[in-house]
């Protein structure tokens, strides 16, 4: 019954009469157990020296808040100096009238809560067995400790769940992204073979290429051909090789054929086609730096021509396997001194291969000169293949290393032995 | 040796400055990834009428288009200067691309900057 005020000599005698008090003002029972814990702590160092303490409860109103509380207090009057409030189950304030002052919502207000477990040990009159309560309290210390660890499961697998729910969610988005780039290159590579045409079908010769840009993060280059018929029954044969890399260097590139095709339909001097070219872009673009070859070959006779800006030089393979390379001087468009300075005249008779490339082709490995020779090697070995396996099998064999990758085309034409009636 | 097998060689840029003009020393690999870095060098060098940039070529292991282009390109600065422009330690690959693009009928060609910087002197 409230108000209490006992004294007290032992710990024991304190702790049962603090545990009998709660009990009998219906303190939830967890409450209690703290209580409890934490007045015994508080006294425990008094009480071991021999002083008195003294336990008061009793109803009052909280200065702050002008809410009904109860007061726990407890005195050392004895003490040398207060006693430590530290880490106690149940926090305590210091106050100037008392060691320690635990102030708890009223118990009536309490049985609201159905939370709260209100103690159920019954009174036999003489108050109740203090180990019943202990008993009672550490029930309730050993639920709780069973609710957290239950609690930690169910959190520990909501958590796996999320997690894996957010990996998937990555990898879908990497799906997605991959899906994203795949679509971008096929539709760049669609774009590219929309600029390429088709081999030139004429009785006489025969032709194929290989194009292979650098790489898929860059599906269009600056490697460019192209190929048509004259109105006078040749074929004109132009390769480009445009600075650069990406979708800039195939405009550079397309710029040029645009031209060179106009000038030469028009009947433009061969010799003069490079030179022209370049007087007509430069304007348009100070930066444009491109290398050209061109080839007109007569199908009935097999007549052979070439100009020549700075691009490598055309490939001759014999049928019967004699090969040479056919050197024609010249620089390329944005070059210092552009133009052809020669034309160059040579003759294909049936069965022989003209192979025109880009500097990919024979670079892989870094050293032209070295790569010269590969180049001759190889399409001297696959000179008798049909004519559209060629170029691939000559890049095959000319890029098995590749310590420097770069566009590359390889184009080859070949005089046929069908009678040209 | 293991540089000429073509393991990447870094770009070395050396600008040495003189009475008579600019020595560009390149070496290592010069392609499309690294010319950038030339190309502000190139920039940034000291030309005006009467002088010459020798272009030193003896370090270079390797390059392709771009390395070309920037030759050309420092051929224009030079020349937009006023200045005149040479070309020094051509190897043999070198002078097989100079050859192949036929920027051995555009640059004068000499072994060593001072073999240049001699020939200048005497014109």
């Amino acid at each position: 019954m409230i108000p209490h005020s006992t004294t007290h000599h032992t710990l024991p005698g304190l702790r049962n009469a603090l545990r009998r008090l709660a009990h009998q003002l219906r303190l939830p029972v967890e409450l209690r157990a703290r209580l409890a814990l934490a007045v015994s702590q508080v006294a425990a160092g008094e009480l071991g020296a021999g002083r008195a303490v003294s336990l008061h409860a009793c109803r009052e109103t909280d200065p702050d808040t002008g809410r009904p509380v109860l007061a726990i207090r407890l005195r050392t009057p004895l003490a040398p100096r207060p006693p430590a409030l530290r880490n106690l189950p149940l926090p305590a304030e210091r106050t100037p009238g008392a060691a320690a002052l635990w102030r708890l919502p009223p118990p009536d207000q309490e049985q609201n809560d159905v939370h709260v477990q209100t103690p159920t040990v019954a009174d036999n009159g003489r108050g109740p067995d203090v180990a019943d309560l202990l008993e009672e309290e550490l029930r309730a210390a050993v639920a709780r400790a069973d609710a957290l660890a239950q609690d930690r499961e169910r959190l520990k697998d909501e958590l796996a769940e999320t997690n894996s729910g957010v990996l998937a969610l990555y990898v879908q988005l990497d799906e997605r992204d991959e899906q994203l780039r795949r679509a971008h290159g096929q539709m760049l590579r669609e774009l590219e073979d929309a600029l390429r045409p088709a081999p030139v079908r004429v009785p006489g010769l025969e032709m194929a290429v290989h194009y292979e840009p650098a790489g898929t993060d860059a599906p269009t280059g600056g490697d460019l051909y192209d190929w048509f018929l004259l109105p006078d029954g040749r074929v004109h044969i132009t390769l480009v090789d445009a600075l650069g890399h990406g979708v800039t260097s195939t405009r550079s590139a397309l710029n040029v054929t645009h031209a060179v095709r106009t000038l030469a339909l028009e009947g433009h001097p061969m010799d003069s086609i490079v030179e022209r070219t370049d007087e007509i872009l430069l304007p348009f673009d100070r930066e444009l730096m491109a290398t050209v070859l061109l080839a007109r070959i007569n199908p009935r006779s097999g007549a052979l021509k070439l100009a020549n800006g700075s691009h490598p030089p055309a490939l001759l393979v014999r049928e019967n396997g004699e090969a040479e390379y056919l050197e024609v001087r010249g620089r390329g468009i944005g070059y210092p001194l552009p133009g052809s300075e020669q034309v160059l005249y040579d003759q294909l008779a049936p069965g022989d291969l003209l192979v025109l490339y880009t500097d990919g082709l024979t670079e892989s490995r870094r050293d032209p000169r070295e790569g010269e020779q590969r180049l001759l090697e190889a399409a001297r070995r696959h000179r008798h293949l049909p004519i559209e396996k060629i170029p691939g099998a000559i890049a095959a064999d000319m890029h098995t290393v590749i310590l420097h990758p770069d566009d590359t085309v390889a184009l080859t034409v070949r005089r046929t032995h069908e009678d040209v009636s | 040796m293991s540089r000429d097998r073509g393991l990447d060689n870094e770009l070395t840029v050396d600008v040495t400055e003189g009475p008579a003009g600019v020595v560009l020393a390149i070496g290592g690999d010069l392609d499309f990834d690294n010319s950038p870095e030339l190309r502000s060098v190139i920039g940034r060098l000291a030309l005006s009428p009467g002088r010459l940039l020798v272009l030193d070529l003896s370090g270079l292991t390797f390059f392709d288009s771009s390395g070309i282009t920037m030759l050309v390109i420092a051929r224009k600065v030079a020349l937009a200067a006023g200045a005149d422009v040479a070309v020094s330690g051509v190897g043999p690959m070198v002078a097989k691309i100079f050859h192949i693009t036929g920027l051995d009928m555009v640059f004068r060609s000499y072994p060593d900057p001072s073999a240049a910087f001699a020939a200048a002197a005497q014109n």
